[in-house]
């Protein structure tokens, strides 16, 4: 019976999804094929524009012709019925998305299927989205009045896939997100069609995506709010008072900065113009290292290749150097087997260039390792590996212009290299992870300073180390006013409460938040004591009334809208103590009596 | 349950938003009979019927189909039961001849002859996309994948609505046939009159979502009564009539008054005779005029015939 039904829905929608099939071959040839666009993003539309049609085409018509009647009343459960119109819109979806993609992936070149090859988890990930725009349409299509969240599910729900996936921290992040609200989305869709929104199952996927979307759409508010009220404020602080903090060889100094600059050593002596120039001229090297984690915006416009010189391109998907003449022309690869000679045609240039020079040969980080390219003798040989993934390295120049140092920054260590590589000295240095940023100077006298910063903390962590790798010194400093965040009451609703703030942390882990501690207190308690009174305004339930108390206490200003949105406001007088009754529960809430019978007006004739 | 009602509704409620469509509902329907669920438009019949069949979620209360939940029927129980929705819904891109393929599917006691039997009574081409039917096709088609489907238990939900009276007719006596020759049970509802006297053995009234009759046929007839009464001084005012219980409607003319009644007492006759009237008669009428009288017993007003010009 699934069969007969899938058949039905094959043959009702096809002859629409094969013309869709030609039009996204179509699409990928114009767009991939000649070099215009990215695949996974080109694919990212047409599995969202598929997933919305499908959606709309299996239940609308249905709907609105009053089919659904004659669709599910046949010996056969609605979640059988249910089952068969998802497969058969899977194969739909196969057939408009994946049947093109294969197609394309079969007629391209070997460079291009490399490419396509590289992406993949992303096209995944990304035919994943019209998945969920699918479940997420039948949920809008289909939705009961019984409470307004089931208006607004979808369209939520739609935003913060969205969103998340450009916002999550790693991959990772991404694919357990991505699975768990397509989880979820298919309950909640499964829930509406066979009507049965009473199950539990159902229902509590709702208030989860509903929580979920309120939590993420809150944040995505106030975050933007934030960055777009700072990009167009037009206070400017020309004469505020600013202080400074520096590390130098001979202990802090302050900067204060008036109209002039005046600097105070930490014994808080005002600094000669002839000392402050000392102190810059022994700052040979200062490496930041952000924290940071790189968000997924980056890994969805992932580049390919990266520009070493005007004719070398290094393509991280061959890991080998791609060698072009001056018209363009591809010449050949250089790889850690050395060169080839090779024709592939063109291939597409990024103009990002980041490279250092060591004797005029280029210096190349991979994930672990230094690689030195000659590119007159187009060699490439292994410089330095580490056990550890590379942070930065920096090639250290002296004053005759020749380098000295090669310094590189793992995880927990320092590695100072002579210019074959070879291991000069190594400091072991506290894990970079726990900290938002760290700041590495080296000076004229063999010290490497590390300053460790942590947006929380009111003071900065410095440990002094020597070429030995022992500690020096150790000390803190204030604090410098760009690292110390400002806030404005917006932003506390990003945090408002220990789910959105647990959530806040998974998804928004790089967004410079507030200290929510002070004001989860008054927005956990004001969102709990408003669910309370609504839900006595409403007459809801005493056991729905502590179930909701607990969720506004936990997840603060978007469980209140949560409860608002799946609360029933439908009221009723009570005919025996005439206080209101919710609808949903058949006993009043007050006197427990059943509501009454119609009077009878003498009309009645019963046998 | 009883073992000879073959559904048991118990307190149906039904609301939309804070409007209640459906009343506190209760009624069964025995083994065999031909139970007609009648009321205006709007009454909440299909709203009954829906949940009846676990298609809506009633409020409150709740029924069952040969003992078994309407929210939780299984499919040997659906098996069982011949649905006929309102307004006739089929899949308009297929062809008679694969709606009924797409529909022999499902049933396991598939009569194809029948099937085909009916199809031709109706003139249906089986090529014809089911698109192009004519309403009382459509309605002709919807029977033929009821009927063939051998179910037990027939629910049509306003099967007439729609039709022209050639396709009605044509309906009515597909009905007939159904009443004459199986051995089923059929609920239908409908706000059509015109028929259900021939069909039906049991009525329910519903008005504006509660059950005010649920009796046989013939009980109905005999309990509404056409009423006239003489005053010889000035009639009363209308509203002292309607306090009078079971009127359904008042015609007056001069000094004359013409009254249906339901459940008519010596109680109502004494009433009567309270307010003045005289020389007071009682007759049957006839079954249909008994239904219009009932179910426009909330919508009509009394008026003056006499206004008018007429003459009683």
């Amino acid at each position: 019976m699934i069969w007969t039904i899938m058949t039905k829905e094959l043959r009702e929608h096809g002859k629409w999804f094969v013309l869709g099939a030609v039009v996204t071959m179509f699409y990928l040839y114009t767009d991939v094929v000649r070099g215009h666009g990215e695949i996974s993003r080109v694919i990212l539309h047409i599995a969202i524009v598929t997933g919305v049609v499908l959606g709309l085409l299996q239940t609308l018509p249905e709907k609105f012709l009053g089919l659904f009647p004659f669709l599910t009343h046949r010996p056969m459960t609605l979640t059988s019925i249910f089952v068969a119109k998802v497969t058969a819109a899977l194969i739909l979806f196969s057939i408009t998305v994946i049947v093109p993609l294969l197609m394309t992936i079969m007629i391209v070149s070997d460079e291009m299927k490399m490419l396509i090859h590289d992406v993949n988890a992303q096209i995944v990930i990304h035919m994943l989205f019209g998945i969920i725009a699918y479940f997420l349409t039948i949920v809008i299509a289909l939705r009961e009045a019984r409470f307004y969240g089931s208006r607004v599910v979808g369209i939520l729900c739609g935003i913060i896939c969205y969103y998340v996936a450009y916002e999550a921290p790693t991959k990772g992040h991404l694919a357990i997100f991505m699975l768990g609200i397509t989880c979820i989305v298919i309950s909640c869709a499964w829930g509406i069609f066979t009507n049965k929104q009473s199950r539990i199952i159902a229902k509590m996927s709702m208030g989860i995506v509903l929580l979920i979307s309120y939590i993420v759409v809150t944040a995505f508010i106030f975050h933007n709010t934030e960055v777009i009220t700072k990009q167009f404020s037009a206070k400017v602080h020309k004469f505020s008072i600013n202080i400074y903090y520096r590390v130098t060889s001979q202990g802090p100094i302050s900067i204060e900065k008036k109209e002039n600059r005046i600097y105070r050593d930490k014994d808080n002596n005002i600094l000669s113009a002839k000392q402050v120039d000392k102190i810059y001229e022994e700052e040979l090297l200062s490496m930041y290292l952000l924290q940071m984690p790189i968000t997924n915006a980056r890994y969805l416009t992932k580049q390919h290749y990266v520009r070493l010189t005007s004719d070398f391109y290094y393509s991280k998907l061959q890991k080998r150097i791609l060698a072009y003449n001056d018209s363009g022309i591809f010449q050949g690869s250089i790889g850690i087997d050395g060169f080839h000679k090779e024709q592939v045609g063109s291939l597409h240039k990024e103009d990002y260039f980041d490279h250092q020079t060591i004797n005029k040969k280029l210096l190349i980080q991979t994930q672990r390792e230094l690689h030195l390219f000659d590119s007159t003798n187009k060699t490439i040989k292994v410089l330095f590996s580490s056990p550890e993934t590379i942070h930065k390295f920096h090639v250290a120049i002296s004053e005759k212009d020749t380098p000295t140092e090669i310094i590189v920054v793992t995880e927990k260590r320092l590695y100072i290299l002579d210019k074959n590589g070879n291991t000069i000295a190594q400091i072991e240095h506290l894990p970079l992870q726990d900290y938002d940023k760290t700041k590495i100077l080296l000076t004229t006298k063999k010290q490497y300073i590390f300053r460790y910063i942590k947006t929380n903390n009111q003071q900065d962590r410095v440990v002094e180390y020597s070429q030995t790798g022992k500690i020096v010194k150790q000390y803190t400093v204030p604090k410098n006013p760009e690292y110390i965040p400002q806030h404005t009451w917006e932003t506390y609703f990003i945090k408002s409460s220990i789910l959105s703030n647990f959530l806040c942390e998974l998804l928004l882990p790089h967004a410079s938040l507030p200290d929510y501690k002070l004001s989860l207190l008054w927005l956990v308690i004001v969102p709990t004591l408003l669910c309370f009174l609504i839900a006595q305004f409403y007459a809801v339930s005493i056991h729905e009334t502590i179930c909701w108390l607990a969720i506004c206490c936990i997840a603060g200003i978007p469980g209140l809208l949560t409860f608002l949105s799946m609360c029933h406001f439908a009221v009723v007088l009570c005919e025996t103590c005439n206080k209101k009754r919710n609808l949903q529960n058949e006993l009043c809430g007050k006197c427990s009596a059943k509501p009454n019978k119609p009077a009878p007006d003498g009309t009645e004739i019963f046998a | 349950m009883s073992e000879n009602n073959v559904i048991e509704i118990n307190d149906f409620t039904k609301y939309f938003g804070s409007n209640c469509v459906v009343d506190h509902v209760s009624f069964s329907v025995p083994q065999g009979s031909i139970f007609a669920l009648l009321g205006r438009n709007g009454s909440g019949k299909s709203t009954i019927i829906k949940m009846l069949l676990g298609m809506i979620k009633p409020t409150y209360g709740s029924a069952s189909i040969y003992d078994c939940c309407s929210t939780n029927l299984t499919n040997e129980i659906r098996a069982r039961i011949g649905y006929l929705a309102e307004g006739h819904p089929l899949y308009a891109w297929m062809s008679v001849k694969e709606i009924c393929h797409f529909q022999s599917k499902f049933y396991p006691k598939w009569d194809r002859k029948l099937c085909a039997e009916i199809c031709r009574y109706f003139h249906l081409q089986p090529q014809t996309k089911v698109g192009k039917l004519s309403r009382g096709e459509r309605a002709g088609l919807s029977l033929a994948l009821t009927l063939a489907a051998k179910p037990d238990l027939f629910i049509f939900d306003d099967p007439m609505l729609g039709l022209d009276p050639v396709a009605s007719h044509s309906f009515l006596e597909m009905m007939v046939y159904i009443a004459e020759n199986h051995k089923c049970s059929l609920l239908f509802s409908s706000h059509m009159l015109s028929g259900v006297e021939r069909i039906a053995d049991h009525i329910a009234i519903i008005d504006k979502g509660v059950l005010r009759v649920n009796c046989p046929l013939d009980v109905f007839h005999r309990q509404i009564k056409q009423v006239t009464a003489y005053f010889p001084q000035s009639l009363p005012q209308m509203d002292a009539f309607e306090k009078i219980p079971g009127v359904l409607r008042g015609m007056r003319d001069e000094q004359n008054i013409l009254l249906s009644i339901a459940n008519y007492n010596a109680q109502t006759k004494e009433m009567i005779e309270n307010l003045g009237g005289v020389d007071i008669r009682c007759s049957d009428m006839p079954l249909e005029d008994a239904f219009i009288d009932y179910l426009g017993k909330k919508g009509m007003r009394d008026f003056d015939v006499s206004q008018l010009g007429a003459t009683s």
